[in-house]
């Protein structure tokens, strides 16, 4: 029950530009519940950008899981996941 | 208003690319194989019809980047490498007539309203019964709309019990508030640059990215290249475009090679001033009413469009313009640039002001990644010279109208235009035949202010936010 998610949004200026910027309001979107459970960080530059297989950005991560061109949905369906 | 989609993404991967070919000194041998990466043989998921659309859309984005005409391709085995070096070359910048790709333009049908299947033939049909023109009638138990008579006054659809009518606009022609994009007789896009005021919200409209400016960006990295001063002078609404400090967002595009960065704002605090003076003797002279004229887009829209609106619009210079002045008067073969989010600048720069150069958010953003600077990690500029909250105001909505209030005392009652809109427009028309119930308009092109200018890079909740912490 007191599985905890950690996520880190890529706030680098390639994901920035990228359409990074409205991850900034993830915080926002969770509810309360969410809220005790996860842990936002801002991170300059992941270092997923420099490899082509990681796909495009935006970039966060889950649990170290990388999420590419990554919208709050996504964030979220994935931290919905790791709490499963 | 801007929202993140894919045709903005391809536009700024493709900026990012070019920007990185430049710095490493391979555009002009490399530049030919940008289509190609963006649309590869085993491409899985084709947007267009076939990947050579697709390379054939690039090439011409790319065209355009380069800050040519597309319209004046003639020979279409001319290489992008070709382009590049006759960019390198050239002395004249760029004009700031945007450019159609015409590839992309999908022909989008004409605005209509259209039955979809979800008419149910009903029993009332009240579409039929309250169409103005009688052009609706019944086939095979279906509502049809004769498109020959149709006026599109939309009634079928308010009163369709079903919702089963839709409306399909063409978006661009839709967001066009002066009316000056439209189709030629095969469906693709022009602008009549007769009436185009340069607001760029084609531009965004388009969700086939098939308008596109053109950009100065050769001319600017040539120039620092070649030794030049350079001055970057950046709009107060970068401020909330990148995810940092302002004072680093600075010190980050003066290592790109500039000579100095120049905050517009301490322009805006001139055109605060000077404004609030000329309003105050207009009052006292027994005029009706002032507008604002730092807006190129609504300057222009007086030009080709409101002949009576012309009088009342101030005669102050834009931030712009004193920022450039203030340049020039310090180091008098300075180049100067506007970085801003805005369309119409371009416009105002080549018409209505010395400014040599203008970019925008997307491409200084795309220098900063194919330069690896990572703003929030760079040292910050000592010395700045600051301007005051005022003059940062500028950026957005209502800013101007209280940077006014707060250097005046007499009365001021506002009217602020946010953003041309049909409605505004009719408003704007109106007070062009001098009907005001103020005596000072703000007008903005861009709903909420050039801090959602269509080149514009932050979600505009976080954009606000930023700026407000510097007001
Ligand atoms: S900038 Fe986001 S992963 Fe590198």
């Amino acid at each position: 029950m007191d599985k905890k998610v950690n996520v880190k949004i890529c706030i680098g200026t390639l994901c920035y530009v990228m359409g990074g910027s409205e991850l900034q309001l993830l915080e926002e979107h969770l509810n309360d519940d969410l809220k005790k459970r996860v842990s936002i960080e801002g991170t300059t530059c992941l270092d997923y950008c420099h490899n082509e297989d990681n796909g495009k950005p935006p970039f966060a991560s889950v649990n170290g899981k990388c999420i590419q061109r990554a919208s709050i949905t996504k964030i979220i369906n994935q931290i919905k996941k790791e709490l499963e | 208003m801007t929202y993140t989609n894919g045709a903005m993404l391809i536009k700024r991967e493709i900026f990012n690319r070019f920007a990185k070919l430049y710095y490493d000194d391979t555009l002009e041998t490399e530049i030919d194989k940008i289509p190609l990466i963006i649309s590869p043989k085993n491409k899985k998921k084709v947007v267009r019809c076939c990947i050579y659309k697709e390379r054939e859309i690039v090439k011409h984005r790319l065209i355009s980047i380069l800050g040519h005409t597309i319209s004046d391709e003639m020979d279409e085995l001319k290489r992008l490498s070709e382009y590049a070096s006759e960019a390198k070359n050239r002395t004249n910048t760029p004009d700031c007539r945007l450019n159609i790709i015409e590839e992309a333009c999908s022909s989008c049908q004409k605005t209509s309203y259209v039955v979809t299947n979800h008419c149910r033939g009903c029993m009332a049909q009240p579409c039929m019964l309250n169409c103005p023109k009688d052009s609706i009638s019944f086939k095979n138990g279906k509502a049809s709309i004769d498109t020959n008579t149709c006026v599109n006054c939309g009634l079928c659809k308010k009163v369709c019990p079903f919702h089963a009518i839709i409306y399909t606009p063409v978006p661009c022609e839709e967001s066009c508030p002066v009316d000056a994009i439209s189709k030629d007789e095969y469906g693709i896009a022009k602008i009549d640059e007769d009436k185009c005021i340069h607001c760029g919200k084609c531009m965004t409209a388009c969700p086939y990215g098939a308008v596109t400016e053109k950009s100065h960006l050769v001319d600017v990295l040539e120039g620092i290249k070649r030794g030049e001063k350079v001055v970057a002078m950046i709009a107060p609404a970068i401020i909330g475009q990148f995810n940092t400090d302002l004072n680093k967002i600075m010190s980050g595009i003066k290592s790109l090679g500039f000579y100095d960065v120049v905050e517009v704002a301490i322009g805006a605090d001139l055109t605060a001033k000077h404004e609030s003076e000329e309003f105050t003797e207009l009052m006292e002279k027994g005029d009706k009413f002032m507008t604002t004229s730092c807006c190129p887009a609504y300057v222009e829209l007086t030009d080709k469009h409101l002949d009576g609106l012309k009088q009342y619009v101030s005669s102050t210079p834009s931030p712009m313009v004193f920022t450039d002045n203030l340049v020039k008067s310090k180091h008098t073969d300075a180049k100067t640039v506007f970085i801003g989010p805005c369309v119409a600048k371009r416009s105002e720069a080549q018409n209505r002001s010395n400014v040599n150069y203008v970019l925008s958010f997307e491409e200084i953003g795309a220098l900063l990644i194919a330069k690896n600077i990572e703003l929030s990690n760079i040292d910050i500029l000592e010395n700045q010279e600051e301007p005051s909250a005022n003059g940062r105001g500028f950026a957005q909505s209502g800013g101007v109208a209280s940077a006014i209030k707060n250097t005046i005392n007499i009365e001021v009652n506002e009217i602020i235009i946010n953003g041309l809109n049909k409605q505004n427009l009719r408003i704007l028309k109106q007070m062009g035949r001098g009907k005001c119930s103020g005596n000072f308009v703000e007008v903005m092109a861009c709903e909420e202010g050039c801090i959602a200018g269509p080149n514009t890079i932050s979600d505009i909740r976080i954009a606000k936010r930023q700026l407000n912490k510097y007001l």
